[in-house]
């Protein structure tokens, strides 16, 4: 199973962003699961500035902004062909 | 610039509705039909313009010209103006903060940006724009700037970097490797779609505020005699200044609610300096951030970093108030 990165705080858009990726990979039945990091320590540790950031394999898919559903589909599903 | 928005607005009210030019209910539905065109279109061109500066100079690579040279007191400038370009949510403030000072940035500097930052925003230019016109807009974003860079030497120079809270220190004196940030390369048009993503997001959430703001305004603006508050508060009251700063420190909210009503109360007799600095006090600190930075600073710092903002804000209160 595939995770998921989500930086995160108790913002908005950071919710909205958790809800949003949860919804996709429940939609499309993806092995992927939701990690959200809240630590700040940790944050430190992957260099990230701003929140909400949304990580696979150390790679940044979205930063800062609540991604709509649409975007998190378009995203995750170019990188899973890319992977194949 | 918008006499073509008032002419809209007189032909909806007067024509469309027939209500009679100079009636109470006609000038609150006019007031609020003009400012809402005129707002929204300033919104729209700002935030633009605000996300294409920042598209091109992300805060990776603010930090990283910060920390690589010596900038010799400029970095404070550097830091102030490339605060108000970055969108500011309050929750990424501590992750903001920890990768300024970590990566070697003098706290100073790491304050001058996150006083900015919120401080000189693209609603708040906005509404400023719609409200009070070009001249009072570009004092405010001035006189933004320099407040934070001041308070942010100001700080600096208090050398306070043992109040921070342990860990941070720890993290400091580890001093990790500079970012490996690599900009990927955009042409204009591919940047394009994404800054209008961002500056219609901004919009979306600001738009209630400004709409009931406007609405409230209006209904003030038809129906408070002018002169009303001039009974109350005149520039010659030496508290009028810090009593509005005061008030205004701990509201958590964004300025596109707030200053529609601020206008009109500026025309019913308050003091235009003061409602500045209030507005300066109400986007610049809030009680949440404050919350959200005590992971990384002692309630001593915390303090100090309050007080040095607020006693900025209230002196250039008094500045705009001898000025304007």
């Amino acid at each position: 199973m595939k995770r998921i990165i989500l930086f995160g705080a108790n913002c908005a858009k950071c919710k909205k962003t958790e809800i949003n990726l949860n919804n996709v990979i429940q939609k499309h039945n993806l092995n992927m699961i939701v990690e959200k990091i809240q630590d700040v320590q940790e944050m430190v540790k992957y260099n990230i500035l701003y929140l909400p950031t949304v990580m696979i394999d150390n790679v940044i898919l979205f930063k800062g902004i609540a991604p709509s559903e649409k975007e998190i589909e378009k995203t995750l599903t170019n990188k899973l062909e890319n992977n194949l | 610039m918008f006499d073509w928005a008032q002419n809209i607005a007189d032909w909806f009210i007067y024509e469309v509705f027939h209500l009679t030019r100079g009636s109470k209910a006609g000038d609150a539905l006019n007031f609020f039909v003009f400012d809402t065109i005129k707002i929204f279109i300033l919104l729209l061109f700002i935030t633009l313009l605000m996300g294409i500066i920042n598209s091109y100079f992300p805060i990776e690579k603010i930090r990283n010209a910060l920390q690589k040279r010596k900038w010799y007191g400029l970095d404070y400038f550097m830091a102030s103006f490339f605060g108000t370009v970055t969108p500011f949510c309050s929750c990424s403030s501590v992750p903001l903060f920890i990768g300024f000072v970590q990566g070697g940035i003098p706290l100073g500097v790491t304050f001058a940006f996150l006083i900015s930052s919120p401080l000189v925003d693209a609603v708040t230019v906005a509404m400023f724009a719609g409200m009070f016109g070009l001249r009072i807009t570009v004092i405010y974003v001035v006189s933004g700037i320099i407040l934070s860079m001041i308070a942010g030497f100001i700080l600096g120079k208090m050398k306070i970097d043992h109040l921070l809270t342990e860990w941070v220190q720890h993290l400091i004196k580890q001093k990790q490797s500079a970012s490996q940030f690599v900009e990927e390369k955009k042409t204009f048009k591919q940047r394009i779609p994404e800054v209008v993503k961002e500056a219609m997001n901004i919009i979306k959430g600001v738009a209630p505020y400004i709409l009931i703001g406007v609405a409230i305004g209006g209904l003030m603006h038809g129906f408070i005699p002018t002169g009303f508050f001039e009974k109350y508060i005149t520039k010659e009251n030496p508290f009028g200044v810090p009593v509005a700063v005061l008030v205004g420190v701990p509201m958590y909210s964004n300025t596109a609610g707030i200053l529609p009503i601020m206008q009109v109360l500026v025309e019913k007799g308050i003091p235009l300096g003061t409602v500045i600095a209030f507005s300066m006090a109400v986007v610049g600190l809030s009680i949440p951030e404050g919350l959200l930075l005590k992971k990384v600073m002692t309630g001593k710092m915390l303090a100090i970093f309050f007080t040095v903002v607020t006693i900025c804000i209230i002196i250039s209160g008094y500045l705009f108030n001898i000025v304007l």
